[in-house]
């Protein structure tokens, strides 16, 4: 069967009627996943459910009452928080703040209890117990109270009395995280703003982990809300303008619009909740679907300039264009798959979802989009962007003329430029996954300068023994913990119910200070601690730092704002200093929400650069096996893997940190830049095929099948740069990065491939040839 | 006029009615709420004193269990309400630790507290009840509730009793009572409490509290009545159960005994560490 029957039967057979049925059919059943298609509002997806470091966390808030929370900053615009407008505003806020969805503990200075003694009289009261006792003494003697608390200072009010801040921390159910984390939000938001209105002379700043899911949420809708319909507009235009035609556009949408809710559904199919990062997979997906649709119709459109029936333009499209578009439909799919290599779920989802997209756009590509472009009209008339880029020859004999200065300073340069890419820090930090329009990320950094507030790490000491908690020795090492830790200078405080012990000592000792320390025996601290515990007021059970059965005690260290690196080498340092000083029979744990996003950011960088590395391995060997030549293959390595190790070469001249959503960029990107790759060496090799020199073979090749190269990249780069206007950084800084790399790689394929084939290829592969030879005798 | 309410000294000790209190209810169902708790508080007066072991066993979410054990003592009191002495036995590390408490009705309470290891009594001003009792999910306000009129009442509905599943044998054939009261403290941890209450006995059998925004926290249920001095019913098991922690803990009964003779002397200060 010659070439042509067979693509007129593909395209127009019933046998075909009966394929574009079965895969609208497909399509449609994938799409009704969507469904089940949800966005996900809570951290923990960023883990597996397996990971040891997600279960040490819930482990740990099995232990002690769960951490997460809400905590809100206060700040008078003039002078301390020590007069009577700021303190009636924090208790009557307080106060509100209990109505807060499942709050079950609200910390504020004015609910703290204070303790204090006269001899053998102790009293404990909260330090503004009702609004009236409010006047010029009781504000002294909040003042005093809060500025020789340990446990307020650093906390909940600043050393220099500027700020104050309430601390919320809830229980959530868990049975549905989204509404319940959105109830608790919008809560916190209408409190605050109602505060905002009543108090105008004071400023209001949220964080916490709860209003951290939140955003998460936010950043995800906002995304998925405004860049997909600016997508789809982009699309239009652009493919309007490029093609001259509204209804090519239309069919390129069509496709599109499809492949997206199809790969979406089956995602929703898959119990994939789109999150943050994976919010961006619809986007990618657009960009990538409409670059690979346009090879097929920018060459319709090229045969009906010059005068080719629309039904033989079309068919000699598919003729010309079907097997590099397999071809580069595939290693998309192999680099987006190579993302399953990260240890972060969302990475992992958004991979596949752009892979089940493009595996869409593939079945859709061969069976829909023929049909639309036969019953359709489209213009034959020339554009200006068609115009420009017949131009193309004239780079063909540049690229040709200077193909040895090409070879032998451009790519030692790009070598070298790729080089510095190994100077990239590896770095992750909580609050900058947000960029600085989103409220949280601003907040957030403020409360980071005043107290600590992400940042920490949990250490649960046990003494592996029923009240054990109470024994001198073991108070004694936590004291020796605690000590050390305050010297370090990432530690901006500490937390523990040691102070609360030591206090308890001074208290039973009429409040002399020199009895601040340890109790003697563990039965005085226990006896004590009972005490304690019976004097606390709703809510404020010890249980967030002393587990149920008293065996151990949590210690938290709240932290400076730091990034990944840090946070690990601290974690390091504290882990040494345990072991090393450990006491018999102690075990230690540790764990904290941002303790693990070091874990899972730090980890995935490296994962998912192996992805990459494996991505490269079998997109090259694929590409060996299509061109059935492994030294084509090793050959294509060259302009792929040196714009991406030139664009994280120019990351670092930018900004130097790589993060684990910029991780994924060099798999990613891999997929996609090869595709042109394909392109290109499949027309030369066509060329050469026809008997065309090598020189003759890279002119028509630029004249065929550059444009759709240059006009396929510009459209990827506009549509990745669209994403870094994404309010998530992550994808922010990804679309950014991808695009620097799309661009680099456009100009390797136009400068340096031409210039390495018409030095290392100027011959068909030796079996190749004679196969080809065959085919042509066969004819 | 003080009393030891409902659950864990309520459940030993007894009530003792309030005459002199004036019924603020207005409505018919606030009116008869009003009128059952009351009756409930009348079945109590009379039981001069009472004493228990008990031993209370806290389980954590995920089932683990930890144990305290303690003596009660209550002296009824109708003027100032009822005089209690909590001796804790177990663990070792708080054997001997005793807390006195003399509620006191226009001021905060007056409590004690010994510490067997230092030989030294100690005088506590709080006024906070609402938190946990010795990390149990029974808090202070649970057990020294003062006043039929700390609350106001709302009388909802009756069903049968053995529809509460925890009592369903117990109470077959019972019909319940249900009603919601609301603390007029406003420092209570609690916006208000739904109780059932057996309408033959008076029994409490369950109570619901719901949080300061009116969610459900804890629910508590009593199972095991018996009938003491032909007048008083004592459930020899209370469970009180978080429902939003998943944490619970039971109360266990050993030797109830009423008007054992118990005077003024036992529970003055000076006795505390005897």
């Amino acid at each position: 069967m010659s070439k042509d029957t067979l693509w007129r039967d593909i395209l127009t057979s019933k046998t075909a009627s009966w394929m574009l049925f079965i895969c609208l059919v497909i399509t449609g059943i994938s799409i009704v996943g969507l469904k089940d298609m949800g966005l996900a509002s809570d951290y923990k997806i960023f883990f597996d459910e397996q990971d040891t470091d997600l279960l040490a966390l819930e482990q740990m808030d099995a232990t002690y009452t769960a951490t997460d929370n809400v905590f809100i900053m206060i700040k008078p615009k003039q002078g301390q928080i020590y007069n009577i407008e700021t303190i009636s505003l924090i208790y009557q806020l307080t106060d509100k703040l209990w109505q807060i969805p499942f709050s079950s503990r609200v910390d504020s200075l004015t609910n703290f209890p204070f303790s204090w003694a006269t001899g053998d009289d102790i009293e404990i009261e909260e330090l503004l117990y009702e609004p009236e006792q409010l006047d010029l003494a009781r504000l002294n003697f909040i003042k005093q109270a809060a500025e020789g608390e340990r446990d307020l200072l650093g906390s909940l009010v600043t050393r220099d009395g500027l700020y104050t801040a309430i601390n919320v921390t809830t229980l959530m159910p868990g049975d549905n995280h989204k509404a319940e984390i959105l109830a608790i939000t919008q809560a916190v938001e209408m409190y605050v703003a109602e505060f905002e209105k009543v108090y105008p002379d004071h400023s209001f700043y949220v964080t916490g982990l709860v209003t951290m899911n939140g955003a998460f949420f936010k950043a995800a809708k906002k995304d998925f809300t405004t860049l997909i319909p600016l997508m789809i507009v982009f699309v239009l235009v652009a493919a309007g303008v490029i093609l001259g035609s509204a209804q090519a556009a239309l069919s390129i949408l069509m496709v599109l619009v499809l492949s997206l809710m199809a790969a979406l559904g089956l995602a929703g199919w898959l119990g994939i909740n789109l999150s943050a990062p994976s919010v961006s997979a619809p986007i990618i997906m657009f960009t990538v679907i409409v670059a690979s649709s346009i090879h097929i119709i920018s060459y319709v459109k090229r045969q009906l300039i010059l005068g080719v029936s629309q039904f033989d333009a079309v068919l000699s499209s598919y003729q010309h264009n079907a097997k590099p578009i397999i071809v580069s439909h595939l290693t998309t799919v192999i680099g987006f798959l190579a993302m399953n290599t990260s240890d972060s779920p969302p990475f992992r989802d958004l991979g596949n979802i752009v892979a089940f997209g493009v595996l869409f756009s593939l079945l859709l590509s061969f069976t829909l989009l023929p049909r639309l472009l036969l019953s359709m009209r489209i213009s034959a008339k020339q554009t200006m962007v068609t115009h420009i880029f017949q131009r193309m020859n004239g780079l063909a004999a540049v690229v040709i003329q200077y193909r040895n200065p090409i070879l032998f300073i451009f790519l030692p340069a790009s070598i070298l430029f790729a080089s510095l890419s190994f100077l990239n820090e590896t770095d992750d930090d909580l609050i900058k996954y947000f960029n600085e329009s989103v409220p949280f990320r601003v907040q957030a950094e403020e409360i980071d300068q005043h107290f600590s507030g992400l940042y920490n790490i949990g250490y649960s000491l046990s003494s592996n023994k029923e009240n054990g908690i109470f024994s001198p020795s073991y108070l004694q090492f936590i004291e020796q913990f605690d000590t050390w830790l305050l010297q370090q200078k990432e530690v901006v405080i500490t937390d523990s119910p040691l102070h609360r012990i030591k206090q308890l000592n001074r208290l039973m000792h009429g409040d002399d200070s020199q009895y601040y320390r340890i109790p003697e025996t563990a039965r005085i601290a226990a006896q004590h601690f009972l005490l304690y515990e019976m004097s606390l007021p709703f809510g404020k059970d010890v249980g967030n730092q002393v587990s149920f059965d008293k065996s151990s005690l949590k210690l938290t260290a709240r932290l400076k704002n730091m990034t990944s690196v840090e946070m690990l080498a601290f974690e390091t340092r504290v882990s040494a200093w345990l072991q090393l000083n450990n006491v018999q029979g102690l075990t230690f744990e540790h764990s904290s929400p941002s303790l693990i996003f070091s874990h899972v950011g730090q980890s995935n960088i490296y994962s998912l650069l192996q992805g990459a590395l494996v991505a490269f391995l079998v997109i090259s060997l694929a590409l060996a096996a299509v061109f059935r030549s492994f030294y084509i293959g090793i050959l294509t390595l060259i302009p792929n893997l040196i714009p991406v190790g030139a664009a994280f070469g120019f990351w670092y001249c930018v900004q130097g940190h790589i993060s684990m959503g910029l991780a994924g960029v060099s798999a990613m990107a891999i997929g996609i830049i090869v595709d042109d790759t394909v392109h290109f060496l499949y027309q030369y090799i066509e060329g050469l095929k026809r008997g065309l020199t090598p020189e003759q073979s890279v002119t028509v090749t630029f004249e065929h099948t550059m444009s759709a190269i240059v006009i396929s990249s510009i459209l990827l780069v506009v549509g990745f740069m669209l994403l870094s206007s994404s309010s998530f950084e992550k994808n922010a800084q990804m679309g950014l990065l991808t695009s620097g790399t799309i661009v680099l790689a456009l100009l390797f394929d136009l400068i340096v491939l031409p210039a390495i084939v018409l030095k290392f290829m100027r011959k068909l592969p030796h079996r190749q040839a004679q196969t080809q030879l065959t085919l042509e005798q066969a004819k | 006029m003080k009393k030891y309410n409902t659950t864990l000294a309520g459940m030993i000790c007894g009530y003792s009615l309030c005459f002199a209190a004036v019924s603020q209810a207005n409505t018919d169902t606030e009116q008869k709420g009003y009128a059952i708790a009351s009756v409930v508080e009348q079945r109590d007066q009379g039981f001069t004193d009472s004493r228990a072991m008990l031993t209370m066993e806290l389980y954590s979410k995920s089932g683990a269990k930890t144990t305290r054990k303690l003596d009660i003592s209550v002296l009824e009191n109708e003027i100032d309400g009822d005089k209690s002495l909590i001796k804790f036995t177990f663990p070792a590390d708080i054997n001997g630790t005793a807390l006195l408490t003399h509620p006191a009705k226009s001021a905060s309470d007056e409590q004690w507290l010994y510490l067997p290891e230092v030989s030294r009594v100690k005088r506590i001003g709080s006024r906070n009840k609402a938190g946990a009792f010795v990390g149990s999910e029974f808090s202070f306000e649970d057990m020294t509730n003062k006043d039929l009129e700390d609350y106001s009442y709302n009388y909802l509905f009756s069903q049968p009793c053995e529809l509460i599943a925890a009592s369903a044998a117990e109470f077959a054939g019972k019909q319940c009572d249900v009603i919601e009261r609301f603390p007029v403290d406003k420092h209570s941890g609690y916006s208000k409490q739904e109780l059932w209450i057996d309408n033959q006995d008076s029994k409490i059998i369950q109570i619901k509290y719901f949080d300061r925004k009116k969610s459900l926290l804890k629910v508590f249920s009593a199972s095991g009545f018996k009938l003491y001095q032909d007048k008083y019913w004592r459930p020899d098991l209370v469970q009180m159960k978080n429902v939003q922690t998943g944490k619970a803990t039971i109360l266990s009964y050993q030797n109830i005994i009423f008007a054992s003779g118990l005077t003024e002397q036992d529970f003055h200060r000076s006795a505390l560490g005897d």
